[in-house]
């Protein structure tokens, strides 16, 4: 009886942080919400491991931690076109592929298409991306947070950070062109 | 000819170049690169529209409705 009104308190008192925690790491909320949960579950049944109320939520925030890092991990393997799926050139990559040329239309998104169907063909492109990109792509040019900030969270350099935000563009990009074409 | 940018970096100076300070020689040879570039400037104008698309997106609430709280502890019990 001791043990639920506990858990119940754990709940109550840690669940807003954790999903803001998780939201600055993740750009989906359902799953943000999920890794959460699976972070009580797993605090419920190894309470033991927990030592000292005043690290609560430290404790609880470094098994959230442990869970996203898995979930990048597994994320990772989804399929990216690597750079040369863009771009040609003799010894180094440097001019578009003719094919996967920009043709400019993206802007026709506001013209064509109603503000839910526009962000619903958004969030399909999205989905197409690792959930790491995807996270630092939202951080990037959503919260238009400080580069620093970001590599730390996501453990990238600078460079690295650059180098993955392009090829989130390069492939947004493609994937929304496609959609305006269907 | 070969300092010139080419269409990998030219896109990746523009996406940077947004949120970072840039030499004026390096702002000079993306918009160089722009003028002779007809794809790379569909890009920039592709890009543009895709910001204001995450922008639309907008960030979803970062805490529990009531409701979600309440079944959370009821999965949990």
């Amino acid at each position: 009886m001791k043990e639920s009104l506990d858990t119940t308190k754990m709940i109550t008192g840690n669940a807003d942080y954790l999903l803001a925690f998780a939201m600055t790491k993740l750009s989906d909320r359902e799953l943000a919400k999920d890794l959460v949960q699976d972070t009580f579950v797993s605090a419920i049944q190894n309470l033991d491991g927990f030592k000292g109320e005043s690290a609560l939520r430290t404790w609880l925030t470094s098994i959230l931690n442990r869970k996203i890092i898995d979930h990048w991990r597994k994320a990772e393997t989804r399929f990216t076109d690597p750079i040369s799926h863009f771009f040609k050139g003799e010894s180094e990559n440097s001019h578009w592929i003719d094919s996967k040329q920009p043709q400019g239309k993206i802007p026709d998104f506001e013209l064509k298409m109603d503000r839910q169907e526009r962000q619903n063909a958004l969030q399909e492109c999205i989905d197409k991306l690792p959930m790491k990109w995807s996270g630092i792509l939202t951080s990037k040019y959503l919260k238009e947070e400080k580069t620093e900030f970001i590599s730390k969270n996501f453990d990238v350099t600078p460079s690295n950070m650059w180098v993955i935000l392009h090829r989130a563009k390069l492939v947004l990009r493609e994937c929304l062109e496609q959609k305006l074409n269907d | 000819m070969t300092n010139m940018l080419k269409c990998i970096e030219a896109t990746m100076e523009l996406e940077r170049m947004k949120f970072e300070k840039t030499s004026l020689f390096r702002k000079m040879s993306v918009k160089f690169h722009l003028m002779m570039c007809n794809a790379c400037t569909n890009y920039q104008k592709d890009s543009a529209a895709i910001d204001k698309l995450l922008k639309e997106k907008g960030i979803s609430k970062h805490s529990y409705t009531q409701e979600e709280l309440s079944e959370l502890i009821n999965e949990l019990k």
